[in-house]
C-alpha cells in the first residue's frame, strides 16, 4: 500500500478529497454570503459569486432598530452569561484541579450531566416561573437559563485545563524569593489564561447561537437575540423579499464566531475534545 | 515551553507536593459553594416545577390568571403513553438519532483520518474549513440549507436538474426537479434535516479523532502497513482498537445531541405545523407552545425526554470518568 503515497495520481486523488471535504464544509457559509451582497434583482440567479455587489442588504438592516437592538440584547446577554459562568466556574475548577475532597469526581460527573441535560424540557416551566417572577422578556430571564448550562460546561472544561497546569512552578518561584501574589500574577496566570480565555470563548459560543430558549423566552425587541428576530424577519416593507437581509444578519451572527474559529481552532478544538480524548 | 514543563515534573516528583495543612479543608468547599449554589436554584427549581407541571392539567386560563391547577396525577402520562402518535414521534427520533449518529460517525472519522496524513499547514486550513461549519449557528445552518434546498433558486435543485435526464429518470424517476418540494414528505424532509445535523457535527467527530489519532503512537499503524495490511485492516486492527474509549464517547455524545436536535428542525420545518415530522423536542415544545397550550402534556413528553436522555448521559458521564482514571 506504499503506493498510495507516492505518484502523481495518488496526489491528485488526495487533493481531490481534501477539496470534496473543504467545499462541503465552505458552500453554505460561502452562499450565505454571496446572497448577502446581491442585488434584489440577482438574489434568485442562482449564481454563486453575485454578478452586481451591493451593501445595501447590511445598510437595511443596520437601520432597522429590530435588527441594532437584537444584535445588543445578543452581545449584552452572551457576555454576561459568560462573565459569570467563567467567573463561578474558575473558582469551582481551581477546587476541583487542585485540592482534595471527597466527592470530587461525582461534582465532575454531575457537571457532565447537567451541560448535556435537554434545554427542551426546561423551556415550559421557565417559560412560567419567569412570567411569575416578572423575568420574562428581559435580560436576567435569558441570561439564567443561560448560566444554568454554561456554568456546568465551564467547570468541566476549566477543570481539564487546570489538572495540565504545572502548579508546583509557583513553589519554585516562591523559593527564588517571590512573594504569593508576585507568584501567582507572574507564573500561574499567564498559565492558566489560555484555559480561561478559551472556556469563555466555548460558554460565549454556546449562548451567542441559542435560539431554543431564546424564542420561548422572549416576546418583544427589548430582550430577543438576533437568531430570533432573524425568524422574525420580514424585510423593511412586507412587499420586499427579506432573503438579502436575513442572509446579511445571518452573516452578521455568524462573524464573530468565525473570527474566534480562525484565530483560536487549535485552542477551541483542545477545549472541546476535553471531554472526549484525554488531553 | 518544553523547558517550563520539564522544571515542573522536577518538582513535581520532589517531596513536597502531597502535604496539605488542616487550614484548608474548608477551602474548596468555599470556592464551589457559589457554583454549587447557582446550579441548584437554576436547575433543580426548574427541573421540580416541570415534574409538578407534568401532573396537572395545565391550559390557557390556569396559565393567565390565578385559577387553580387540576391535578391529573398520572393522567398525562398515560394519555401520550397510550397514543399512537407518541409511539411514531419516538420511533421517527429513535431512528434518526441512529442514522444521524452512524453517518456523523462514518464522515467525521474519515475526514479525521484524512486530517492526520495530511501535512500541517494544509490539515490547518482543512481543518479550519471544517470548525467553520460546527462554528455556524445552528440558526443560520438551517436557513442558508433551506435555501439550497429552495425548489426554484437553490444549488441543490440546480445541481438536479444538471444531471443528465435518463440518469435521473433511472434513478429518482424524474427529470425536472423546479418545483419540487423538499420539505413536503417526511422521507425527503429527514434526508435533508439528517444532511443539515450531520454538516453540523462531522467537525467535532472529526477534530476529536485527529486528536486521539496525535496520542497514539503512528509506529503501530507504520508497521500493520509495512506487514502489508490494507488500510481497511489497520484501521479495524490497529487504529480502531486503539482509539475505542475515543470512539465510545463520541458515539454516546453524537447520540445525545441527535436526540435533542430542535433548531434546524424547527426551521426546516417553518414551525410546528408539520406533525408527521415530529420528534420528541419539538413534539413537546409544540404541545406547550402551539394552542392550545397543553402544557401539563408538554412537560410530561419532556419529562419521558428527559429520563431517556439521563440514561444516555450516564452512560456518557461513566465512560468519561473511567477514562480520567487511567
Amino acid at each position: 500500500m506504499a503506493s498510495l503515497d507516492t505518484g502523481a495520481a495518488a496526489k491528485w486523488r488526495w487533493g481531490l478529497l481534501d477539496l470534496v471535504v473543504v467545499v462541503f464544509a465552505l458552500v453554505p457559509v460561502l452562499w450565505i454570503a454571496s446572497l448577502s451582497f446581491k442585488t434584489t434583482a440577482t438574489l434568485t440567479d442562482g449564481n454563486f459569486i453575485p454578478r452586481e455587489w451591493t451593501l445595501d442588504n447590511y445598510r437595511t438592516i443596520f437601520s432597522t432598530d429590530q435588527f441594532v437592538r437584537a444584535l445588543i440584547n445578543s452581545i449584552g446577554i452572551a457576555l454576561i452569561a459568560t462573565a459569570i459562568a467563567v467567573v463561578l466556574g474558575t473558582m469551582a475548577a481551581y477546587a476541583i484541579a487542585r485540592l482534595d475532597f471527597p466527592g470530587k469526581k461525582l461534582l465532575v460527573g454531575v457537571s457532565l450531566l447537567i451541560a448535556m441535560f435537554p434545554q427542551v424540557s426546561l423551556v415550559s416551566p421557565l417559560f412560567e416561573i419567569e412570567r411569575k417572577l416578572g423575568l420574562f422578556d428581559t435580560w436576567p430571564g435569558l441570561i439564567l437559563p443561560y448560566i444554568t448550562f454554561a456554568l456546568p460546561l465551564a467547570i468541566y472544561t476549566l477543570s481539564a485545563f487546570f489538572k495540565q497546569i504545572p502548579w508546583d512552578l509557583e513553589k519554585a518561584a516562591k523559593m527564588d524569593g517571590a512573594t504569593q501574589a508576585e507568584a501567582f500574577r507572574k507564573v500561574i496566570a499567564p498559565l492558566a489564561a489560555p484555559g480561561v480565555f478559551t472556556t469563555a470563548i466555548l460558554v460565549f459560543i454556546f449562548c451567542w447561537n441559542d435560539f431554543l430558549f431564546a424564542i420561548s423566552l422572549t416576546s418583544t425587541e427589548r430582550s430577543r437575540t438576533v437568531p430570533v428576530a432573524l425568524s422574525f424577519f420580514t424585510g423593511a416593507s412586507q412587499f420586499e423579499d427579506p432573503t438579502g437581509a436575513i442572509a446579511a444578519a445571518a452573516v452578521v451572527i455568524t462573524i464573530p464566531i468565525i473570527l474566534f474559529v480562525l484565530f483560536f481552532q487549535r485552542r477551541i478544538v483542545s477545549g472541546l475534545t476535553s471531554g472526549a480524548v484525554k488531553g | 515551553m518544553t523547558t517550563l514543563t520539564r522544571t515542573s515534573e522536577d518538582v513535581a516528583a520532589g517531596p513536597t507536593t502531597a502535604r496539605r495543612r488542616p487550614r484548608r479543608d474548608r477551602l474548596p468547599y468555599l470556592l464551589l459553594l457559589p457554583a454549587l449554589l447557582v446550579i441548584a436554584v437554576l436547575l433543580l427549581w426548574p427541573l421540580g416545577q416541570v415534574v409538578a407541571m407534568s401532573f396537572h392539567e395545565l391550559g390557557i386560563r390556569q396559565l393567565r390568571g390565578d385559577q387553580p391547577w387540576p391535578w391529573v396525577g398520572l393522567a398525562n402520562y398515560a394519555e401520550i403513553l397510550g397514543d399512537p402518535f407518541f409511539r411514531t414521534v419516538l420511533r421517527n427520533t429513535v431512528l434518526f438519532a441512529a442514522a444521524n449518529v452512524v453517518l456523523t460517525m462514518v464522515l467525521g472519522t474519515l475526514v479525521g483520518l484524512l486530517l492526520n496524513r495530511l501535512g500541517r499547514r494544509m490539515a490547518a486550513f482543512v481543518g479550519g474549513c471544517v470548525m467553520l461549519a460546527w462554528a455556524t449557528p445552528a440558526l443560520t445552518g438551517a436557513i442558508v440549507w433551506k435555501w439550497l434546498f429552495d425548489d426554484t433558486s437553490g444549488l441543490v435543485t440546480w445541481l438536479f436538474n444538471q444531471l443528465p435526464d435518463g440518469l435521473s429518470l433511472a434513478l429518482f424517476g424524474r427529470t425536472d426537479w423546479t418545483g419540487y418540494g423538499w420539505f413536503n414528505s417526511p422521507l425527503t424532509f429527514f434526508a435533508v434535516l439528517t444532511l443539515v445535523v450531520v454538516w453540523h457535527s462531522f467537525p467535532f467527530v472529526a477534530v476529536s479523532v485527529l486528536a486521539g489519532l496525535k496520542s497514539v503512537p503512528a509506529e503501530l499503524q507504520e508497521a500493520a502497513r509495512v506487514d502489508g495490511a490494507g488500510p481497511w485492516r489497520v484501521f479495524w486492527s490497529v487504529t480502531f482498537p486503539l482509539l475505542r474509549p475515543v470512539f465510545g464517547i463520541l458515539v454516546v455524545l453524537s447520540t445525545i445531541w441527535d436526540f435533542k436536535v430542535f433548531t434546524q428542525q424547527y426551521v426546516l420545518a417553518g414551525g410546528t405545523q408539520d406533525r408527521s415530522t415530529f420528534m420528541l423536542s419539538i413534539y413537546s415544545y409544540a404541545m406547550a407552545f402551539s394552542p392550545p397550550p397543553k402544557f401539563g402534556m408538554g412537560s410530561a413528553i419532556a419529562v419521558v425526554l428527559t429520563a431517556i436522555l439521563l440514561v444516555v448521559t450516564g452512560i456518557y458521564v461513566r465512560m468519561v470518568l473511567r477514562q480520567e482514571e487511567s
